[in-house]
């Protein structure tokens, strides 16, 4: 026990306010020793960020932590004083977190940030700066002397994690926690991001602590895997163990709710018909300032169709949503086969479903208001209870404001929106992306359901190719603005493949295999992970 | 020199260059506009300077010596070619250079507002980050509350009672202010402390409402955890993480205020009898004294739009973020 860098027993956090307490952790335990790499899995809400705090001895207002037992690096982290705990934070652990470009302060230069550190443990101005530099360096950022000097917002998501990385081991630390450290990165650079980690780990022998609810990701990186859900550890044991053979009811429901890459989806597509359109899209183009979202896109979207849109964030997919929407000014030529535009009254051709339906609903009207106005809007002819029923809400959420709701039934409220009336095309810009992956699956339920049930035609925008490939008749990779590749499903996941799409494929097969590989037969050619398995 | 330090001082320069073309159309507009508009006002300026005994004849050479006779645009084509050479004509009510008296009357404006901003800033950050450290606790609340119902009474109001309590009372300051523009240093801050209090008080309740919700937003935020994680000292959090990011917001209302101030403000300046632009364009505009208010209009409205270009560039300085070009939003 005395040999591991965390040991924790017991851990118990709970927040209270004037009226009520809820505990958020309860009864964790878990040790990790040195150089192993730990993972904490759960859904948002589960408590695990809540214990990546408590290991650093940060107390939010209200939260009251207690443990029989909570050692990191050899000191017990709730018995320290104010400048011991400032030391300990200083020199023993690091921290990556989950939305770099909140996490990095704006008006500093990522230099300064960094630099920080190092002023910290004492060292001079000039040494501080000549080791921020090789910091900088050892993360691969590019030109490290001229990188110290730019800006947080001037740097790419993948960029200021790497900062945020240099920042967090600057100082060799034991520990190094990462707090969902790649959710909202691309599926490369999440792949870029997490094998930059494993090989500092390597080199440097540092523990981590990765906390995500990506359990492909997390199986990946660590040895040992815990599960939790609302606060208690419901299951651990090794990576392969925990994925495969998962004995837990609540894992086995976030196993099986994991999209998978290998399976095709088992949608009909014989009703889709992608020779009788029903949108042309020629020489779509977009620039802003110089440089252009979008680069003379032409293709067609059939009546029935889903199309699937998938590139890295940049690539302009969310600017195809937009101009297609008409949200945008864009050059090019967007025409629907029917003159809908003859229609009396005037109804809206396309609805769009965003990522953050936080940021969609208007906070202060209920679902019910929500509701009716798309109704009256859309020229639908159901009830706000009809609406509500066929996208699986319960009917006492429609007197609830948004903010009374969870993730999922925020994005079903957006989603049923856009279904409320008869509109021939619907958009959605990453639906899935920011819901936990039970959520998702059931969303993309909703959505193929949906589709089935109104014969519309659906633009789906995701950076995931197995969501996509779940739901997609066709699907179309943007690259820096251009269109890449367009193909039916299948034919683009087994077929002929601009090389770009195959480097796509490659890092999410990549990123799910890793998944289950067993650390022990790690591939002979792999260099630091068959290191790592000893 | 490195590729983002030249960025900013390119996106500096460029600002200024903007604004030197800016600001002196805007001061064209307003000149053009406060001349149009005084011709509203009753009442022959001639009539006005000599009085009812003068004859007609007496009027009309008086007017066409100082050029408000003939057609309103050869009235302005007049006033705004000597006011570029720095002949700005004789005041009507006065019968002084209205150089002379508006630059003297300005220098007071700017030294009682200087001395009113000097004293809100620091009182309204001090206050404002003390309720931000403190939120939802009743030191906050009172503060909140306290400072709303100030800002609630009428600043004549409150010069009234502060003028009974100092002056009348207590005895500590003149209970008129217009020896302010004369005598020593000390003595002049003496006079103008009670005003310069006044008009502080007018704008201290949203200035610290602004910085309050600046530092609060700073303090809750990631980046500040990150900071404490570190295991950077709070001092350290406070100088290089807070104030910065806190400030930021404040700045924008902080321009708008100190070119305010600096412009003279009517109500506190006619209270207490201090020789300031503000009483001074009263007058003006009541008098139809036409070349005294368009050159006061002119100047303070230079002031304002100087305030202005002050804090853009304290803007840009301040946080890296900011670039003054229109950009297509989506």
């Amino acid at each position: 026990m005395t040999t591991s860098v965390v040991s924790v027993d017991n851990l118990r956090v709970s927040y209270s306010t004037s009226r009520s307490s809820v505990e958020v952790v309860r009864g964790v335990s878990f040790d990790i020793a040195p150089g192993e790499s730990y993972g904490l899995v759960g859904e948002s809400g589960s408590g695990k960020s809540t214990i990546a705090l408590a290991l650093t001895g940060h107390r939010v207002a209200g939260a009251t932590v207690t443990a029989d037992s909570l050692n990191v690096a050899g000191l017990d982290v709730l018995d320290l004083s104010q400048s011991e705990l400032r030391a300990f934070r200083a020199r023993k652990i690091g921290v990556v977190y989950q939305e770099p470009a909140r996490a990095l302060n704006p008006t500093m230069t990522v230099g300064a940030q960094v630099a920080e550190v190092f002023r910290l443990r004492g060292d001079d101005r000039g040494l501080a700066r000549r080791e921020t530099v090789a910091a900088l360096d050892r993360v691969g950022l590019p030109d490290p002397a001229t990188f110290a000097s730019r800006y947080p917002h001037e740097l790419s998501g993948g960029q200021q994690q790497r900062v945020v990385i240099a920042m967090a081991l600057a100082v060799s630390p034991e520990l190094l926690i990462l707090d969902e450290p790649t959710t909202g990165l691309d599926a490369r650079v999440e792949t870029e991001v997490m094998a930059l980690i494993d090989q500092l780990q390597i080199e440097l022998g540092f523990a981590t602590l990765l906390i995500s609810h990506n359990l492909p990701l997390v199986a990946a990186h660590c040895q040992r895997i815990g599960v939790l859900e609302r606060g208690v550890l419901v299951e651990h044991g090794s990576a392969a163990d925990v994925l495969l053979n998962p004995s837990h009811a609540y894992s086995k429901k976030l196993v099986a709710a994991l999209p998978d890459l290998a399976f095709a989806s088992a949608r009909n597509r014989d009703s889709a018909d992608e020779t009788d359109p029903l949108v042309t899209v020629t020489g779509l183009s977009k620039s802003y300032g110089g440089k252009r979202a979008l680069d003379n896109v032409s293709l067609t979207i059939g009546r029935n169709e889903i199309l699937g849109i998938v590139g890295q964030s940049g690539s302009g997919k969310s600017t195809f949503g937009r101009a297609l929407a008409g949200l945008i000014r864009y050059d090019g030529q967007v025409s629907f086969t029917d003159s809908f535009e003859r229609r009396r009254p005037a109804r809206p051709l396309v609805q769009m479903v965003f990522q953050s339906p936080d940021a969609s609903l208007n906070p202060r009207r209920t679902v019910r208001q929500v509701f009716a106005r798309s109704i009256e809007l859309l020229g639908g002819t159901g009830t706000v209870e009809m609406l509500a029923e066929s996208t699986g809400l319960d009917l006492a959420l429609l007197k609830l404001l948004p903010h009374e709701l969870s993730g999922g039934q925020k994005q079903r409220v957006a989603i049923a929106r856009a279904f409320a009336g008869p509109v021939p095309l619907v958009i959605c810009d990453e639906p899935t992306s920011a819901l936990d992956v039970s959520v998702q699956a059931l969303v993309l339920d909703l959505l193929e359901e949906l589709q089935e049930r109104t014969g519309v035609s659906f633009v789906f925008i995701s950076h995931d190719l197995a969501v996509v490939r779940r739901l997609a008749d066709r699907i179309g990779v943007l690259h820096e603005g251009r269109l890449v590749d367009l193909a039916p499903t299948e034919q683009l996941f087994s077929g002929d493949v601009d090389a770009y799409t195959e480097s796509l494929i490659a890092s999410a097969v990549d990123l799910r295999a890793r998944g289950v590989r067993t650390p022990a037969v790690a591939a002979p050619g792999d260099g630091w992970q068959a290191n790592r398995a000893r | 020199m490195t590729t983002t330090s030249v960025e900013r001082r390119t996106a500096l320069l460029g600002l200024l260059g903007k604004r030197v073309v800016q600001i002196p159309v805007v001061l064209l507009v307003v000149s053009i506009l406060t001349f149009w508009l005084l011709q509203v006002v009753p009442g022959n300026p001639g009539r006005n300077a000599l009085g009812q005994y003068a004859t007609a004849a007496q009027v009309t050479a008086w007017n066409h010596d100082n050029g408000v006779d003939g057609s309103l645009v050869t009235q302005y084509l007049h006033w705004i070619g000597g006011f570029f050479v720095g002949d700005w004509g004789q005041s009507l009510v006065y019968s002084t250079p209205v150089r002379e008296l508006v630059l003297e009357r300005l220098g007071n404006s700017l030294l009682l507002g200087l001395y009113a901003f000097v004293i809100m800033v620091p009182v309204a950050i001090a206050l404002g980050s003390a309720q931000a450290y403190r939120e939802g606790k009743r030191s906050d609340r009172a503060i909140t509350v306290g400072l709303l119902s100030l800002s609630a009474i009428p600043e004549f109001v409150v010069g009234v009672v502060l003028l009974l309590v100092f002056a009348v009372w207590l005895r500590v300051v003149p209970v008129q202010s217009a020896a302010g523009a004369s005598g020593d240093f000390f003595d002049r801050l003496r006079v103008m402390t009670l005003p310069a209090v006044v008009l502080a008080l007018g704008y201290l309740a949203v200035l610290t409402r602004m910085v309050r919700s600046g530092t609060s937003e700073a303090i809750t935020s990631q980046f500040h955890r990150t900071a404490v994680i570190k295991g950077l000292s709070s001092a350290t959090i406070v100088r290089r993480h807070v104030i910065r990011n806190a400030l930021v917001p404040t700045l924008s209302v902080l321009g708008i205020y100190l070119g305010t101030l600096l412009g003279g403000s009517v109500i506190v300046e006619t209270l207490f009898s201090y020789p300031g632009l503000g009483a001074l364009m009263v007058t003006a505009a009541d008098r139809k004294d036409v070349l005294l208010l368009e050159s006061g209009v002119m100047i303070t409205g230079a002031v304002s739009l100087l305030a202005l270009l002050f804090t853009d560039i304290c803007f840009v300085l301040m946080d890296p973020r900011i670039r003054f070009n229109a950009r297509e939003t989506n």
